[in-house]
Formats: structure tokens, C-alpha cells, sequence
């Protein structure tokens, strides 16, 4: 750390000895040269500048280094945290590893660079946190020591100022920093993010709330604070309340950390209990130095008013400065956007590597791009388009990366063709498995296209990529194999795929080269990559396409790549044998928020970083979704009439106002689970309500149940006792109280029953279909009552559906019970009922009695009779035993006898025959033989006189095992029939 | 070595023990030939499966008695196959279309379509039909019931109906028109504790009179069970004198248990408790319409007359909704409503 700085220092007066020091800054002087080359498009940066009221000359020679140095000055600025923030930002680890990683990503732009954080997502930037206080101890003596240096920056700064740089200009300008310094002590969250004055040491501020009411402030206000809740609001849901949080730019998180700033208690828990018996109130109890607790959302109200008048208080200020510095991990990016005077611009613009394209063309695959406006997203040559709104159409036509998508120069490009990412450096997510899959890749000729070797075991001739859609598995696999050298041939699910279309297709692919006749092509040839997509979509029409693919992959002369949605497919597991399993992930939220942010900024938006977050979620982590929900917003905006320059924002509380445009269909993406719990809670947090929001939320409810109605009803009945259960014994304590809902209970279980009948008429013999809806409706209704007035809890996660198992078990015991009925229909009239309620005790009595005789086993009787009633052994045996109720069953049960006994009686079955016709027709011939078989191992038992009777039971079983399994099939269909006919 | 329900079964009509009019109505159907459609109903155990036999074989001399199974196989539009068991002999057909679940009306649509039109196998001039007998004609879908109507209409110049089946306002009108019903009651106490006594002195066992109407109350006038609970009372204790208790049946204590966790506590919790006991009988096989009406009798010991009567009105409220789907809903409903009348009852009761 200590280094670091040193060799900062003088890097801002000597550009040159500190590019030597640097590789990665090497780069940037470069970058910045080339973007002088373009100094007529007024690029944002420019306008900022001008905004700033410091923009003079385009001598942005120096800019690079300045700026960078610069996102250290603001911090050192703001405290000797700066030490400590500026790090992360700079990215000294990533840049560190470009060299290896080949010069193509040598041009990584201060965004850019953030992917390698991407990919590790929110930890990541929770653990540049961590780094920060660590650190923060350590360098505690050395960074008051540092005073003089500091102050020399910013001479250096205020003397280059004059050039019209910005962010030098920003530091001056902001006079108010270094009284907000924040001492170390401070908790980070807040500290980098937001300057709080006031507030010397211990926790974060609290104000004393004197009004009661709510109080909306800035955008701005709560930024950098984390907040936790615990308990109940008395006149707020947990929604509103993390809604008021977001709108005012602050995080919620569920659980208190280190690194929470505030509790906000409610007056009691949702189960009824004291908010201080809580686990969340006792660790920040715990930890007060970092955590203050607001005992009601007022006091959140006069917090947030408080900040706000800091915030307002400062914003002159601000809007040259950029108050937080860009240096300063994730929140930076994001405020800065969102700023007037974006210092985002700053940040990137200069840092922006691609400019230096144009110089180090060679070596640089963005050499394409002829313009230095930096977009790092976009694809290579639209970014001058991108950039500088009133250009012209982009100077150069080179051809997208993408194979055969839109055009992205097109103004009319899909943003999720434009900012598809080109290079695998900027997959977002999944970091792990693009690497794998290029290790892979560049492997696999060694592992299987190598006469020296033979290919292990564990090596596979193909990889498997998996994950939801619209989390860039198919970029994945493109890229990479681009990256690999290698040209790839797609088949995906439109293309015909089944067993004579594999052969025909791709027999002679797998096992050849490609020839190029280009005149420049290269001397080498090129392999090639099969990419097969959408393997899970293979379905009846791909006939046989499936164990075909696997063929081919077994002997595959090029590698290929598997893609599918859903890895649990029974068609893809067979598939997954034969792969390098590759699972992809979806990105995290907070991960999408931040790249749609900056393209956001590329666009001309103003994206808070909570709505992007918002957006993400609505878009249940989908980049491709949001991607497209943002260009419908801007679309939606220019519409509008917005100059084509003007900037289009979009603020979380204008964000939560439209969801209802953008996105998924929220109820798509709640889980059965939630969704069920949702129906259960009824009410919950909605009985202040007005009628128009109960109104509301009783069609969400509905909207609930079909997540998933096949199973909702089912979630529903075997969870909602348990709602009722909680609120009888934490909140009923008088006589009246509990009747009162044992009532409810009635009522519930009532709407439970009328759900029932009418979901038997949905899918029973008519099939009235047009009735869902009204079983949805009673389903609702059950949770509803079961919640009571105020709504109820449901604590823990709810149980699955037990009815689904009691049911098979029962399905297995009918086609039991149906079994010995035909055994015995001969010779018994009963129904299947009487049978089972009063045949079977009888039976059981008997020949119980009869077996257990203290004169030893009568078994020759038994045998008459069950021969007599058609039963075979099995029935007695093992289907007896299947009904037999109550605890104490162990003497009641067949297979309970002892094992002699039954083993002699046996071969004593065994030695008769048994003609009844139900047995004959179902045992036929075999029945015979294997009669013969047993006998003859009967006599081998008796040759060896004194062998283990135990073995003879155990070749009992062995004839009676064999004949189970013959069984087996029509066992295991029965369910299946089952599972069909409720259907 | 028979159990003796089978083995005293009485085989003709004279010999029948109980329900005499019903004998001598039959007998005299059996002497014309224009015997119409039967429709046969009552509990189970009342014997209304032995009139039928004693009738056929009224009709047809021995050759009724000597069956065999059969079964035949069909598909339906849907493509499935099912196969269906059924009891034959030359003259007459036995089966359970129910036992085909939901497909029903497919059995009803061909197999017994088809059976009805085709003619007998051996030309009889006194009697010129064969007869189907259609067992748990209650447990039939609706859809399937319609399927019977017309069948039954036109082909009865070969064929003769005979419907079985425990509870008549399960069935629909147009069949209970197009059929002579007739009522099997459950025998009262008093016959079933002859019947009792009579069986074991074929069996020259000695039964006393308080065990037979002990057990005749048990068997819930139930003649079948009444009889095969007095061959496990013998079983168990070959000296059957008066002291000797009969065996509950398994399920029946189940049951008995169910109602006294029921009666000892009404809370949510116990509700969950008494689901998992529902589904337990459910899973033994137990019909729900039996332990809904085992439940209610035991319930009943515990209430005083004005709770019984809105108990009893609750079972028959959720009893009545229980035809397919799933039974739980119901009875446990049942479960609930009781606990919340039997809570208010007891607070009244004991303040």
C-alpha cells in the first residue's frame, strides 16, 4: 500500500517515470493521445467539463494520469481514508495479471477492469471493504503522517488545473471535504460514499425525530448507509419501508454485519413476540460502535431529513465535486452517474484503453476501432455513435464480431446485440467456467488429436454449458471458441436435429478440417468447434438425435459444446456423462446493475444504481431482459419529447411507479414457495391498508396461485395449519380468544374443502376448466381466513406437499389390495372394501393362529386355505402385511415369523401345486419351473443335512426375489397411471 | 378349510335366513321369464350378493354356479390399455367397471356394450337372455352411469342387467328408473345373532347368546364381518363362552384412537396430528366414506343431542362432497369443524 502511493506521487508529476513504474498505466498516455485525435465530438466528458465551469482548452494530454492520480487526490481529500480507497479502484491485482493474460486485454479501461470484480461480484467489492479497514489500522500512523504529501497533490493538481481538467478542478472546488473527513472509527459503508459531517467518531449519525411523519428527501440522502430491519413497522410494510430506504439511495440488506449502519426496530417480531428478543436485535446490540438503532421508522424519517439537509447543503459543491470518489468501490460508479457533473466520465473516458487502438493496432484487438470514443461494451465500431449523440453516422463499417445478429451500427440495434459483450474479458459472471471452458478448448487437441497419448478417462470430448436463459451461454461458448482460434458451426434448436440429420450433417464435420481459400488467410488451418445449442430442446421430432450426439461425441475429432437450459432433463442427464459439466450461474444483481449503469451511461441515462439493482431483480437476473427493459425506457423517454441530447434518467421511485411496464411478470419469478406463503400470510402487512391496496393485493395473491396451480393448492393445505397453529399459541390467551380460532380453523379448513371440490371438478371426469379461477379464488380465500383480519405468519420455509407422496403409497395400496381382490374373486364376493376392512383381519387371525400353533405349524392347512382362496405366498406374505394398522404391529405381521418357520413352510408351498386360476394365468409356465428349481435347491438343502436354515430362507427369498422383480415394471407404472389419471 | 362366511353361505333361495319377502319375490321373478333389470342396494354384509347368486341359480340351474375369471383388454381414444377382471360362466357376467378409475366410462362405452349386444352363448328357451351383473354401480362417474342408460334400454331381448351397489342416491334416476329396485336392509341384530348361533352349531361351536349380539352390535349389522368376527373370536379363544370380547378389526381401533385425540384436544396442532392419522387410514385403503362415518359414531359417544345433531348434519355435509378427488380436504374439514363445535361445548359446559 505504502508503495503504492509513493510511486503515485511522483507519478503525477512525471508522467513518463510513471508509466515505466506501471504497466498498466503505460497504456493510458496512449489512449489519451488518441482521443485528442477527436477532439470535435462533444462528448459528454467535454460538456461536463464546461458544467464545471473549468472546461477551457482540449489539452487532454495529461488528462489520463491525471485523472487516475485524481480519483486518489478526491479521496485523499476527503480523510486519510484515501489511502485506502483509491486501491480498489485501481485495480492493482487485475492489472498485475494482464501481461500474462495475453496484450488483448491489456486495454481495460477503469470499467473494464471493474469485470474482473463482476465476475466475483458482490463479495468483491465486499472484500475491497474489508481490505479497506484492515488496512485502515495499518496505515493509521503513516497516513497521519502523511500530511504534507497529500497537500503537494493537490498543489500539483490546482497548478494543472487551468488546463481545464475536471476532476483536478473538482478537488479545489470542494472546499467542504476536509471538514466532513470521516475518521477511520466511521464504518466504511459509509465513509467513502458519503461524506457525512457531524459525526466524529462512533457509530453513524441519528437524529432525534421530532415530528411524525414521513419525510421524502433527496435521491441522495441515505446513500452509503445499510440498513437492516427488524420486527414490524407500525405504519409501514417491509416493502414500503425498503422502497422509502432505496428511493433515498440506501441498501437493505436481511441480516445484520460488520457492515450494517442501522437497525430500524419495529414494535414487535412477526410472530408476536418483543423486536429485543430478536437475533438481529441482539447482534447489533452487540456491536453498537458500528450499528445505531432506530426505534421507529420516525426516527428513519428525521435521519433521512437530517442527511437531506446535509446532502441539499452540500450539493453546490457537490456538482463540481464529486463528492464520492470514483476511487471508492462500488457505490462510486453509480453516484457518479447519477451526477450532474459526472466524474464518471472522468474516470472512464481517460483510463479508456481502446483509444489507443488506432497507435497499437497490432497488438491491439480493438484495433478496429477506429474512433477513441470509449465504449468499452459496444461492439467495436459503433462506439463514436454511441458516444457523441449529434456525430454523424459512424465512420467505420467494420463488421460486428456477432455472428449474423443485428447490425449494431443500426441506431435501432437491439441494446442487447450492441452491448453483447466481444471479448470473453467481458462475460459477465461465470468467471470460473469461461476459464474452464478455455483451458478446455486449448487442451483438447493435446488430449485426443495427440497419437503420443492416449485420452484419459476423465478427459471429455465435449462440455456441457448449463443455466437459465439470458445469462450468456451462447456468447460463452461463441467467444471463447472465437478467442481459441477455432470456427465454429452451430446447430441449434431450428435446425433438425435427429439421428439422420446429426449423420448427415455433421459425419463429416467432426472428423475434418476446415480449407480456406481466402487469399490472406494464414497458412494454418483452422479447427473447428461444433456448438451444439438448445440440446434440451432435442425433443420427439429430433428422433433418436440424442444417443446420436453422444456417438458422435465418443469420437469427435473436434471438440463440441453442448448448451441446454435445464441440466436435471432426463434427456440431458444421459448427455452429461459424456461432458465436461460447465454450470453457469446467473449473475448477481448487484453485478447486472452495475454494467447496466454504465451502459446506461453510454446511452445518455442517468441510472440510479438502486433501480438498476430494481431493475435486475424485476428482470429476475436476466442481462438480456434488462438490457431491453432499459432501451424500452429510453425509447419510452425520447418519445416523449426529450432532446435527442438531453439526458433520460431513471430514478428507483420512477422505476417502482412503471414496473409494471418493464420486466418480467412478477409473479413468474416467485417460487412456488413464496408465492404459497404469500397465499398463506393473507393479509399480512396489508390490514391499514386502504381498500384499494387490499383490493390489490388480493389479485396479486391470486395472480400467486398460478405460479404453479397444479401444486399451489397442495402447498397451500399441507402449510396453512401451521399459519393458524403460530397465532394460537403466541397470540390467543383468553378462552374467547382460542375458540375464536378454532372457529378460524373451521372456516380455513372449510375453504379447503371447497377448493377441494371444486379442483375435483377442474380435473375430474368434465374437466371444467373454467372454473380454476374460482378455485383460485377459495385457495386465496384459505389463507386468507387462516391469516385472520390482520394476517398471520408462516414461520419457516413452507413443507412441501405431503399429499403427493401419501397419495402414491395409497395408489401403491390400492393396486395391492386390487391384486389380491382378483385372487380371491372366485371364491369371495366382497367388494374391494370389504375385503380390506373385514377378510383381511379375519385372514391374518387365522392363519397367524394356525402358523403359530404351540403344536408346531399346521402349515398344510393354511395351505388349503389359500389355495382355496386363490393366494398365492406373496399375498400372505408381503401384500398382508401391507395392511395392518396401529403401533403394535410387530406380532401381527407375517414376515415377523420366525424365519424357519417360514422357510420350511416354503418349500412346503412350494413342493404343491396350485391351481387356482387367478395364479395360474399370472405365474403360467414359469410358475412351474421355478417350482422345479426351488425344489431341487430343497434337496440340495436337505442333501447337506445341518446346513444354515438361514440360507434356506435366504434362497426362499432369492425365488421369491426374482419373482418380485418380475413384477417390478407393473409396479412402478401404476404410479405413473396415477399421476397421469389425477391429471 | 374355508372361513365359514364362505363356507355356510347359503346357496339357494329357500335357504336364506333372513328378508323373506325379498326371497319369495324372487322366486317368483325367477318362474317368468320376463325378469326385468335388477337394481340391488343396501350395506355391504346384508347379503344382497348371495340373493343374486341364489337367484341365478333359481334361474339357470348349477351351470350359474360354476365361474371362471376372464379378462379382456381395450383401449381407450386416449391410446391407454386397460384391462378389465371379470367373473364368468355361461350364462352370466360378473365385473367391476369401477375399478377402472377414471376410464369407467370407457368400460361402460365397449366391453359392456358389446357384451350386451352379443347373445347368449347357449339357447335357452325358457330363459332367452343372459344376465350382467355390474357390481359398485355406486362408485361409477356420472359420465359413466349415462353411458349405461341407453345400453341398457335396447338390448333387452338378450340381456338382463342386474345393478349392485351400496348407496342408491349415488346412482342417477334414469337407471333407477329403468330397474326394479331392490332393498337389501342390513339384518337387525336379532337376525344376525341367529345367524350367529346357527353357524356355530354347524361348526359345533357353542356360541353364546351375549357374544352373538355383542358381536352382531360390533359388525355394525354387518352379517359379513359379524360372521368373520366370530371366527376370530373362536380362533383366538376356542372356548367361546360369554366372557370372551370380540376383536376389533386394526383399522377400527385406529379410528377409536383417532376420536379420542380428536375429543382430547382442538387445537391447530391436533389437527396436523389428526391429518397424519387420516392419512394413514387413507393409505391402508380404508374407503373415506367409512372412516367418516367409524369417526362420527365414535365422536357421537362424547356429545350430548344438540351437539349430535349438528356433528351428524357436518359428516353428512362433507360426506356428501367426498366422490373422487381428494378425501383429505373433506374429512379433515370434518376434523376442523368438529373440534371448533366440540370447544364451544365444552366452554359452555365447564365455563
Amino acid at each position: 500500500m505504502m508503495n503504492f502511493l509513493v510511486k503515485k506521487a511522483p507519478g503525477e508529476k512525471k508522467p513518463s517515470a510513471f508509466a515505466s513504474t506501471n504497466k498498466e498505466k503505460r497504456k493510458e498516455p496512449e489512449l489519451t493521445e488518441s482521443s485528442t485525435e477527436s477532439p470535435s465530438k462533444s462528448s459528454p466528458v467535454k460538456k461536463k467539463t464546461k458544467v464545471a465551469n473549468s472546461a477551457n482548452s482540449p489539452n487532454e494530454n495529461n488528462k489520463p494520469q491525471q485523472a487516475t492520480v485524481e480519483t486518489v487526490d478526491m479521496t485523499l481529500d476527503d480523510s486519510d481514508e484515501y489511502l485506502l480507497g483509491p486501491p480498489p479502484s485501481i485495480k492493482p491485482k487485475p492489472n498485475a495479471a494482464f501481461p500474462k493474460n495475453s496484450r488483448k486485454f491489456i486495454g481495460n479501461d477503469g470499467s473494464d477492469s471493474d469485470d474482473g470484480d463482476f465476475v466475483m461480484d458482490d463479495d468483491a467489492n465486499d472484500d475491497d471493504e474489508d481490505f479497506d479497514a484492515d488496512s485502515d489500522e495499518d496505515l493509521l500512523p503513516k497516513a497521519k503522517a502523511k500530511p504534507i504529501k497529500k497537500k503537494k497533490v493537490i498543489d500539483v493538481d490546482d497548478s494543472e488545473t487551468d488546463d481545464d481538467d475536471v476532476l483536478i478542478v473538482s478537488p479545489k472546488k470542494k472546499p467542504t471535504s476536509p471538514k466532513k473527513t470521516t475518521p477511520k472509527s466511521t464504518p466504511k459503508k459509509a465513509t467513502p460514499k458519503k461524506s457525512t459531517p457531524k459525526k466524529p467518531t462512533g457509530p453513524p449519525p441519528k437524529a432525534t425525530f421530532t415530528e411524525m411523519s414521513r419525510f421524502d428527501g433527496s435521491a441522495r440522502a441515505l446513500e452509503g448507509y445499510t440498513f437492516v430491519f427488524t420486527g414490524q413497522l407500525d405504519t409501514m410494510g417491509r416493502e414500503d419501508a425498503e422502497d422509502y430506504i432505496k428511493m433515498h439511495g440506501g441498501r437493505v440488506t436481511g441480516g445484520v454485519s460488520g457492515k450494517t449502519s442501522y437497525l430500524v426496530m419495529g414494535t414487535e417480531l412477526e410472530d408476536g413476540r418483543p423486536t429485543v428478543e430478536g437475533s438481529k436485535y441482539k447482534k447489533a446490540h452487540g456491536q453498537l460502535e458500528k450499528t445505531t438503532l432506530l426505534e421507529n421508522e420516525y426516527e428513519l424519517f428525521a435521519l433521512t431529513k437530517m442527511l437531506h439537509a446535509n446532502v441539499e447543503g452540500d450539493t453546490p459543491a457537490a456538482a463540481l465535486a464529486p463528492a464520492p470518489a470514483p476511487a471508492a468501490a462500488k457505490a462510486n460508479l453509480y453516484a457518479a452517474s447519477s451526477k450532474p457533473s459526472n466524474p464518471y466520465a472522468a474516470s472512464i473516458k481517460p483510463s479508456n484503453p481502446y483509444a489507443a487502438a488506432s497507435k497499437t493496432a497490432a497488438a491491439n484487438p480493438y484495433a478496429k476501432s477506429s474512433s477513441a470514443a470509449a465504449n468499452p461494451y459496444a461492439k467495436a465500431s459503433n462506439s463514436s455513435s454511441t458516444f457523441s449523440t449529434n456525430s454523424g453516422p459512424p465512420p467505420s463499417s467494420k463488421t460486428p464480431t456477432g455472428g449474423g445478429r443485428a447490425d449494431i451500427n443500426d441506431r435501432n440495434a437491439l441494446w442487447a446485440d450492441k452491448y453483447a459483450p466481444s471479448d470473453i474479458k467481458h462475460i459477465l459472471g461465470n468467471g470460473g467456467s469461461v476459464k474452464k471452458l478455455t483451458q478446455w478448448i486449448n487442451n483438447w487437441e493435446d488430449s485426443f488429436n495427440n497419437p503420443n497419448r492416449k485420452p484419459g478417462r476423465s478427459d471429455s470430448r465435449a462440455a456441457l454449458l448449463s443455466g437459465p436463459p439470458g445469462i450468456g451461454k451462447t456468447t460463452t461458448a461463441m467467444l471463447v471458441s472465437e478467442f481459441c482460434g477455432r470456427h465454429v458451426l452451430e446447430l441449434n434448436a431450428s435446425d433438425a436435429r435427429g439421428k439422420k440429420d446429426l449423420e448427415a450433417a455433421l459425419g463429416d464435420v467432426l472428423g475434418s478440417q476446415v480449407l480456406s481459400f481466402a487469399p490472406v488467410a494464414k497458412k494454418k488451418k483452422k479447427k473447428r468447434v461444433l456448438i451444439m445449442d438448445e440440446v434440451d430442446g432435442m425433443g420427439a421430432g429430433d428422433r433418436q438425435g440424442m444417443a446420436e450426439l453422444i456417438k458422435l461425441i465418443k469420437q469427435s475429432k473436434i471438440p463440441i459444446i453442448c448448451i441446454c437450459n435445464d441440466r436435471q432433463s432426463q434427456k440431458v442427464r444421459s448427455l452429461a456423462n459424456h461432458c465436461l459439466d460447465l454450470k453457469f450461474m446467473r449473475p448477481t444483481k448487484t453485478v447486472i446493475a452495475r454494467r447496466a449503469v454504465d451502459i446506461g451511461f453510454h446511452e445518455n441515462m442517468d441510472i440510479e444504481p438502486n433501480a438498476a439493482e430494481a431493475l435486475a431483480e424485476s428482470c429476475g437476473n436476466d442481462i438480456r431482459q434488462v438490457m431491453n427493459a432499459l432501451q424500452m425506457w429510453a425509447t419510452k423517454a425520447k418519445g416523449k419529447g426529450k432532446a435527442p441530447g438531453e439526458r433520460i434518467s431513471l430514478k428507483y421511485k420512477e422505476f417502482k411507479d412503471r414496473s409494471g411496464e418493464i420486466g418480467k411478470d412478477e409473479m413468474l419469478r416467485v417460487s412456488m414457495f413464496d408465492a404459497g406463503k404469500m397465499i398463506m400470510e393473507g393479509m399480512r402487512g396489508f390490514s391499514d391498508k386502504s381498500e384499494a391496496e387490499k383490493r390489490l393485493h388480493f389479485l396479486k395473491r391470486n395472480d400467486a396461485y398460478f405460479t404453479d396451480y397444479g401444486m399451489m393448492g397442495l402447498l397451500v393445505h399441507q402449510n396453512y395449519p401451521k399459519v393458524i397453529a403460530n397465532h394460537y399459541t403466541n397470540q390467543a390467551k383468553t378462552t374467547e380468544e382460542k375458540q375464536h380460532v378454532a372457529n378460524r380453523l373451521a372456516d380455513a379448513t372449510a375453504a379447503m374443502s371447497d377448493f377441494g371440490v371444486l379442483e375435483q371438478m377442474v380435473r375430474g371426469g368434465d374437466q371444467h376448466w373454467e372454473l380454476l379461477t374460482s378455485a383460485a379464488a377459495l385457495c386465496v380465500q384459505t389463507g386468507s381466513i387462516a391469516g385472520g383480519p390482520n394476517g398471520g405468519f408462516l414461520p419457516g420455509f413452507p413443507e412441501f406437499p405431503g399429499w403427493l407422496g401419501k397419495n402414491s403409497s395409497k395408489g401403491k395400496h390400492d393396486r395391492l389390495l386390487g391384486e389380491l381382490q382378483h385372487h380371491m374373486n372366485v371364491s369371495v364376493n366382497a367388494s374391494i372394501t370389504e375385503i380390506r376392512s373385514s377378510y383381511i383381519p379375519a385372514f391374518r387371525a387365522k392363519i397367524l393362529k394356525l402358523m403359530k400353533d404351540p403344536e408346531g405349524p399346521k402349515m398344510e392347512e393354511v395351505i388349503e386355505m389359500m389355495d382355496l382362496y386363490g393366494l398365492s405366498r406373496d399375498d400372505i406374505f408381503e401384500t398382508m402385511d401391507e395392511f395392518c394398522m396401529g403401533k403394535n404391529t410387530d406380532n401381527q405381521k407375517f414376515s415377523n415369523i420366525d424365519s424357519k418357520v417360514k422357510a420350511s413352510f416354503t418349500r412346503t408351498y412350494n413342493a404343491g401345486t396350485h391351481k387356482s386360476q387367478a395364479l395360474v394365468a399370472e405365474q403360467g409356465v414359469t410358475a412351474k419351473k421355478k417350482k422345479k428349481k426351488v425344489k431341487t435347491e430343497g434337496e440340495e438343502d436337505s442333501g447337506e443335512e445341518g446346513s444354515d436354515d438361514d440360507d434356506d430362507d435366504a434362497d426362499a427369498l432369492k425365488a421369491f426375489a426374482s419373482k418380485k422383480k418380475k413384477k417390478a415394471p407393473a409396479k412402478k407404472k401404476a404410479p405413473a397411471k396415477k399421476a397421469k389419471a389425477k391429471k | 378349510m374355508a372361513l365359514w362366511v364362505d363356507k355356510h353361505r347359503p346357496k339357494a333361495l329357500q335357504n336364506l335366513d333372513y328378508h323373506n319377502e325379498i326371497s319369495e319375490r324372487l322366486e317368483a321373478m325367477s318362474n317368468t321369464a320376463s325378469l326385468p333389470h335388477l337394481f340391488f342396494f343396501g350395506p355391504s354384509g346384508a347379503g344382497k350378493k348371495t340373493r343374486i347368486q341364489a337367484l341365478l341359480k333359481e334361474l339357470f340351474g348349477a351351470t350359474a354356479l360354476k365361474t371362471r375369471l376372464d379378462s379382456r383388454t381395450f383401449e381407450t381414444p386416449t391410446k391407454r390399455k386397460i384391462e378389465i377382471n371379470m367373473i364368468t360362466s355361461s350364462v352370466h357376467i360378473e365385473l367391476n367397471p369401477s375399478d377402472a378409475g377414471n376410464y369407467d366410462r370407457y368400460i361402460v362405452q365397449n366391453v359392456i356394450k358389446e357384451i350386451a349386444q352379443n347373445h347368449p352363448l347357449i339357447q335357452n328357451k325358457q330363459v332367452p337372455f343372459k344376465v350382467l351383473i355390474i357390481n359398485e354401480v355406486d362408485k361409477l362417474s356420472k359420465q359413466a352411469q349415462a353411458g349405461l342408460r341407453r345400453t341398457m334400454e335396447k338390448y333387452t331381448s338378450v340381456c338382463r342387467i342386474i345393478l349392485v351397489g351400496c348407496n342408491q342416491s349415488k346412482v342417477i334416476d334414469p337407471l333407477k328408473s329403468r330397474c326394479l329396485g331392490i332393498r337389501v336392509a342390513a339384518p337387525s341384530i336379532d337376525a344376525i345373532a341367529s345367524v350367529l348361533i346357527s353357524t356355530g352349531k354347524k361348526e359345533s361351536v357353542n356360541v353364546p347368546n351375549e357374544l352373538a349380539v355383542q358381536i352382531a352390535r360390533m359388525s355394525g349389522r354387518n352379517l359379513r364381518r359379524a360372521i368373520l368376527m366370530l371366527e376370530s373370536a373362536h380362533t383366538q379363544n376356542p372356548q367361546l363362552d360369554s366372557t370372551v370380547k370380540a376383536p376389533r378389526c386394526d383399522w377400527e381401533e385406529y379410528i377409536v384412537k383417532l376420536a379420542a385425540e380428536v375429543t382430547g384436544e382442538q387445537s391447530p396442532q391436533k389437527l396436523l396430528q389428526a391429518r397424519e392419522m387420516l392419512y394413514e387410514l387413507l393409505i391402508n385403503c380404508i374407503p373415506s366414506s367409512v372412516i367418516m362415518k367409524s369417526l362420527t359414531i365414535e365422536l357421537l359417544k362424547n356429545c350430548d343431542d344438540s351437539l349430535k345433531v349438528e356433528v351428524v348434519k357436518w359428516a353428512a355435509f362433507y360426506e356428501g362432497r367426498m366422490n373422487g378427488g381428494k378425501e383429505i380436504f373433506h374429512l379433515e374439514a370434518f376434523v376442523a369443524k368438529f373440534m371448533a363445535l366440540y370447544k364451544e361445548y365444552l366452554t359452555n359446559l365447564f365455563g
